[in-house]
């Protein structure tokens, strides 16, 4: 027997629908036309392909899909929606992917670097972008450009804006939902989790493109360029 | 080309919930003011609340929560508004789509709503439905006429290149205030403002932040994609690129910035938001608008700025 | 006194196999009203009808009752039988205990009681049956043909070369529909005018055939055989008997700048002119929109150089009322519009055309004398992406279904390109290849083998148009599985076939159905293509359905054949099971005329009111009529109360 049939003779719409809870139920509409691909921004700077991965649900491969390194190519810009003449929503189909993705171990790499610290700076100040700008030069150019020290809080206040600071009623809200919903508990699980490596199932590193005009991935001056925060250490409030 | 049956359903109300966005609080405030000054001139009250948090969309299709747990955050932040009895006005890609759809999931599925009531209501919350959610864009075109009206600097000579972003036109692509490939409503705005918008080849290219991308893979992805769209831009030489979203804002800022500052370019195209556009045509004075913030200078822009048409800039227009 | 014969047929082991046929036909002999019963292997054979034959002789027999298969399979053969024997036809009825009784029931026993029941009704119902006599109803023996594309010409040559009368109805100026639009046909590459002006000029030749150019059919009143069909002609201002098709006119006609329709709107034409020159007829038509003398009376140019004083200004059409027997619907397919595809430029690219703007490029009569330019910049093209399902296959912004025929003409197209510009570029972007009829498997590997067509399997995502002035096509190889970006300097979008317009409102004026796509829908998928559930009326060509030319031509020559067998008897028979009204009875509501169906009941007098008659040439005998009348006025043959009640209510 053909090994890449096997799982979709064994059914693949049940095994599909249990991955992803049964949200995703409109793939076998895809023509295969690929409409998707040619316009996705993702695969014009990597092996990341739509439509090669919904032939691969389709056929049983699903291994292939969820332990690929691709699935966490995609931009989420829903231009494959906007082309697909079957109207198939296929970036809500990578989120679920993904998720099943995280079932089987990989992608919590991903996750934390999201998690530290956006979701910490969401749970510890409502927002999950933190007034703290870590990058040294943003954070000269904003001071030499606003005339402040070049901390946000310093530019709003020059423009009359009061603090962004979100209640403490508000932030007792939000945590008690964070705490009821399993997401306090997630954030647990991803300090935890230990990423089981993906791999390039559609392509290589090769297919990558290179930025122009530089020889190689590291610049002189990257390292002056950024500061490395140190991760997991939350909002810094203090400056 | 503007779709008519949505601008038919936007309703300008004397009062609306401004919905702040994160990466415009913290990174660029001046999305927010503009909006904030913005609005009164065209007759209509933004009303703003502390309470309210990120719209919690980021964190779900990023993985790092999941939809059981944002969607009552964004139930919430939605119910703040509806306990005013407001429309809410989202200025941001993001924000805009994970409202409507979480707000579109949970009134087509009652138990799923009853669910989140569930848990709203031992925070003393709840989400009917009421209220609508609009974008910004959606706003303001709705109102253009009265934008060219009030427009009391109008920005004769001053070129604009449009970037719409993804998630608005893509994502609603039968529902949207305009088709997802021939978008006109930001040029129609620009020329609204008194403006003259610039075309070039990589229009309708995404920014390449591709949510996640530029924090995961910048290098070999985020950058790469977001550098042929500079090239385009700056091509085409505008004064500046209008947006309707911050993370697009940021993007584009920060990463011409970057390339830049690593010496391989010398990208000049500085990025305002749709919110900074019309509120400058409308009168607001430049040091409101946060432009200091921004990490592609604007100095050329506001020098090459035509001065106000009348005295005493803010000049408040009655609501109504 | 009803004397019915009751026989049972075995059926072989299909109904004898569960059903004790012996017993039924013992039990249905003590009816009252039978007079002979019998059981029997295979009624439908010769034997099988012989002993209905014999038994209405020996006993007397004035009904009879076979109980057996489906009336669909066997009702005319016993109706031929007892006929033979004197017996009116309609003086019989089955009862299905096949189909509806030992096929479906698993217990014999159930079986042997259910077939018991079905008989008896049959028995109680036939006694009350009524004869009938077939109706005749004359016929009127010309065939109007409406659409003088080539499906049209066909079914009118072959028509008239029967010996019949047609009257060919066509909306253009002139007979040829798209293939007179086409340069080279597959998979032969034929000339297409070279084809198609011989059967133009024969049609117009033939002694039979009245064309009938810039005119419609405004309304359809009566029956199969009896049509009375108005047609409208609109004004033309050109008397065509006078023209001589001299051409002076639209030499001198000052207004250049009328759209071309037959050059797609490429090119300009005057606002008097012959749509091609191998027009046929070759008679000019004004512009109402556009000529000066009628919309400021300035000008008069065209009256003024007429050799032949062909123009009349005062010219307002003309309707005239014409009786047929037959109609004949081709009026052929749209090429859509594919201006909703805003990725692919929305129609405002100007070197991004469609499939009929590409054989006008390339044809010789076409705006630029078939040199292959750019529309933009007269240039000729170095690289043509053709790109295919625009439109089709596409049920979020196009069409379902497949337009089958633009993979044909696309590997054409293609290598037509390849013939003008041999240095050229040529790649179609495909999802499959469908190329069914005879020799086009064969054309397509020839386009891809020996004239170097790039085949590119993915549909185009979206077309930017460059500063350059070339387009980026962004398309994907999906079978190496990576995107790729064309530069071309020409895209050809292969766009959906489409009902024509109007093709909705001339359905409703000729009482025709239609599908979900607008498509004219044929009497049965697979069994009736060219007739429609409207008898009289029949379907040629690409309104039915998405086709090339060979379908279209066989279309219309089976429609021809129809037409033929309707007219080939003086009268046609018809069904006596038809609705009738007890003017006595009838209030003259005309409620039943609002849900015939068949346009069937008209308004008529009695006694000095108004009441309700039935057009027994029409009507079909549903019985909906019959069942809202709520006078009980009006009764269909063979359903009467009586009748129906003794089958149902036991």
């Amino acid at each position: 027997m053909n090994e890449g049939l096997k799982d979709w003779l064994a059914g693949f719409d049940k095994r599909f629908a249990e991955l992803t809870h049964g949200m995703v139920k409109d793939l076998e509409k895809c023509l295969q036309c690929g409409k998707c691909t040619a316009q996705c921004p993702a695969a014009k700077v990597s092996s990341y392909n739509p439509r090669q991965i919904i032939r691969d649900l389709r056929m049983g491969n699903v291994e292939k899909v969820i332990s690929s390194q691709e699935l966490w190519l995609c931009f989420f810009c829903s231009g494959c929606y906007a082309v697909c003449p079957r109207d198939i929503n296929f970036p809500f189909a990578v989120a679920m992917l993904r998720y099943a993705a995280l079932g089987k171990g990989h992608g919590w790499n991903e996750v934390k670097q999201i998690k530290d610290p956006y979701a910490q700076d969401y749970y510890n100040s409502g927002l999950s972008v933190s007034h703290v700008e870590r990058n040294v030069a943003i954070r000269e150019t904003v001071a030499e450009q606003s005339r402040t020290d070049g901390r946000i809080t310093e530019v709003r206040k020059r423009m009359g804006m009061p603090d962004r600071v979100v209640s403490e009623e508000a932030l007792a809200e939000i945590r008690f939902i964070s705490d009821a919903t399993g997401m306090t508990d997630l954030f647990d699980k991803i300090e935890k989790m230990k990423d089981v490596p993906k791999t390039w199932n559609y392509g290589s590193p090769a297919d990558l493109v290179k930025i122009k005009r530089g020889p190689n991935q590291k610049f002189a001056g990257l390292d002056e360029e950024e500061e490395a925060a140190p991760a997991g250490t939350g909002a810094e409030r203090s400056e | 080309m503007p779709r008519q049956e949505r601008l038919d359903q936007v309703k300008v109300s004397d009062r609306m919930f401004m919905f702040k966005p994160c990466v415009g609080e913290n990174k660029y405030p001046g999305i927010i003011n503009s909006i904030m000054h913005a609005m009164p001139r065209l007759g209509v009250e933004p009303v703003e609340s502390d309470e309210q948090t990120c719209c919690g969309g980021f964190l779900t299709f990023t993985n790092v929560a999941e939809p059981t747990s944002t969607m009552p955050a964004v139930a919430r932040n939605v119910a703040i508004a509806e306990e005013m009895g407001l429309d809410i006005v989202t200025m941001c890609n993001g924000c805009y789509t994970f409202l409507t759809e979480f707000t579109h999931f949970m009134d087509q599925r009652p138990p799923v709503k009853k669910v989140v009531n569930t848990i709203l209501s031992m925070i003393g919350r709840e989400y009917k439905g009421t209220q609508q959610v609009y974008h910004a864009v959606e706003v303001f075109y709705k109102l253009k006429d009265r934008i060219a009206e009030r427009a009391v600097r109008p920005l004769d000579g001053m070129k604009f290149a449009t970037h719409y972003g993804c998630h608005y036109l893509n994502g609603f692509k039968n529902e949207a205030i305009d088709d997802a490939f021939m978008p006109t409503v930001l040029e129609e705005l620009i020329t609204a403002c008194g403006g003259t918008p610039v075309e070039y080849e990589a229009q309708r290219e995404c920014c390449g932040t591709g949510l996640t991308q530029v924090i995961l893979h910048k290098e070999e992805i985020s950058l790469p994609h977001c550098q042929r769209k500079f090239d385009s831009l700056n091509e085409a030489a505008p004064d500046a690129v209008v947006v309707q979203c911050p993370y697009c804002l940021a993007q584009l800022d920060r990463m011409q910035h970057k390339l830049n500052w690593r010496k391989i370019t010398d990208y000049k195209v500085p990025v305002i938001h749709l919110n900074q556009l019309v509120a400058l045509a409308l009168g607001v004075e430049v040091e409101k608008l946060g432009f200091g913030a921004h990490a592609m200078s604007l100095d050329r822009f506001v020098e090459k700025l035509p001065p106000l048409e009348k005295t005493a800039g803010a000049r408040e227009v009655p609501v109504g | 006194m009803a004397r019915v014969g009751v026989f049972v047929c075995h059926c072989g082991v299909n109904i004898a196999a569960k059903v004790d046929v012996a017993k039924v036909a013992e039990e249905v002999g003590k009816l009252p009203e039978v007079a002979f019963a019998r059981d029997y292997k295979f009624m439908c054979s010769s034997p099988g009808q012989n002993l209905v034959k014999e038994a209405i002789k020996e006993h007397g027999l004035n009904r009879v009752v076979v109980a057996a298969c489906s009336p669909k399979m066997h009702l005319p053969t016993f109706q031929k039988a007892i006929a033979a024997e004197g017996l009116n036809p309609y003086l019989i009825s089955m009862a299905n205990i096949r189909e509806q009784c030992s096929w479906v029931t698993e217990d014999p026993e159930e079986a042997t009681a259910k077939a018991l029941d079905l008989v008896t009704r049959q028995v109680k119902r036939v006694a009350h049956q009524d004869p009938l006599e077939d109706i005749d109803v004359e016929l009127n023996k010309t065939a109007i043909v409406v659409g003088g594309g080539i499906a049209g010409i066909q079914a009118a040559l072959d028509i008239a070369d029967g010996d019949r009368k047609v009257v060919l109805v066509e909306k253009s100026p002139s007979l040829g529909g798209k293939m007179a639009q086409l340069d080279e046909t597959f998979p032969t590459l034929d000339c297409s005018q070279c084809i198609l002006t011989p059967k133009m000029v024969e049609a117009a030749k033939h002694p039979n055939i009245e064309i009938r150019v810039n005119s419609e059919v405004a309304t359809l009143d009566g029956y199969v055989g009896n049509f009375d069909v108005t047609i409208r002609r609109r004004a033309t201002c050109v008397d065509e008997e006078r023209c001589i098709g001299c051409g002076l006119c639209q030499e001198k006609c000052p207004v250049k700048n009328v759209p071309d329709e037959f050059n797609a709107g490429l090119a300009n034409r005057p606002a008097i002119a012959i749509p091609f020159p191998q027009a046929v007829p070759a008679v000019p038509v004004i512009d109402r929109e556009r000529c000066l003398k009628l919309t400021k009376d300035k000008c008069g140019a065209c009256a003024k150089v007429c050799p032949a004083d062909a123009i009349d200004y005062s010219d307002e059409g003309s309707e005239e009322t014409v009786k047929a027997g037959a109609i004949v619907v081709a009026t052929g397919y749209r090429e859509m519009d594919p201006a909703v595809y805003t990725e692919y430029g929305g129609g405002t690219l100007p070197d991004v055309i469609t499939g009929l703007q590409f054989e006008r490029l390339v044809s010789s009569t076409g705006p630029t004398g078939g040199h292959l330019k750019r529309p933009s910049d007269g240039k000729e093209p170095k690289t043509v992406v053709f790109t295919q399902c625009v439109g089709s296959r596409d049920p979020s912004r196009g069409h379902e279904y497949c337009s089958g025929i633009c993979c044909m003409y696309t590997a054409k197209h293609a290598m037509l390109y390849r013939h003008h510009v041999p240095d050229g570029k040529a790649y179609v972007s495909y999802i499959d290849i469908r190329s069914p009829g005879k020799s086009y498997e064969q054309f397509v590997r020839r386009a891809i083998e020996e004239e170097d067509v790039r085949y590119l399997r993915g549909r185009v995502g979206r077309i930017m148009r460059l500063k350059s002035g070339k387009y980026r096509v962004f398309t994907e190889d999906s079978l190496v599985g990576r995107p790729v970006a064309i530069d071309a300097d020409m895209v050809v979008l292969a766009s959906a076939v489409e009902p024509q317009a109007g093709a909705v409102e001339l359905a409703q004026t000729l009482g025709i159905a239609y599908d979900a796509d607008g498509f004219y829908s044929e009497a049965h998928p697979k069994l009736k293509p060219v007739e429609t559930a409207t008898a009289g009326v029949f379907l040629a060509g690409a309104c039915q359905g998405p086709k090339d030319i060979p379908a279209s031509v066989q279309q219309g020559s089976a429609a021809a054949s129809k037409v033929l067998s309707l007219f080939a008897r003086d009268t046609l028979k018809k069904s006596p099971q038809v609705a009738k009204v007890d003017p006595t009875a009838c209030t003259g509501c005309l409620t039943c005329s609002y849900v015939c169906h068949y346009s069937a009941i008209e308004q008529s007098e009695f006694a000095g009111r108004q009441v309700a008659e039935v057009v027994a040439g029409k009507c079909q005998g549903c019985g909906a009529c019959a069942a809202t009348c709520k006078n009980k006025a009006i009764a269909l043959a063979q359903f009467s109360d009586d009748e129906v009640f003794e089958e149902m209510l036991r």
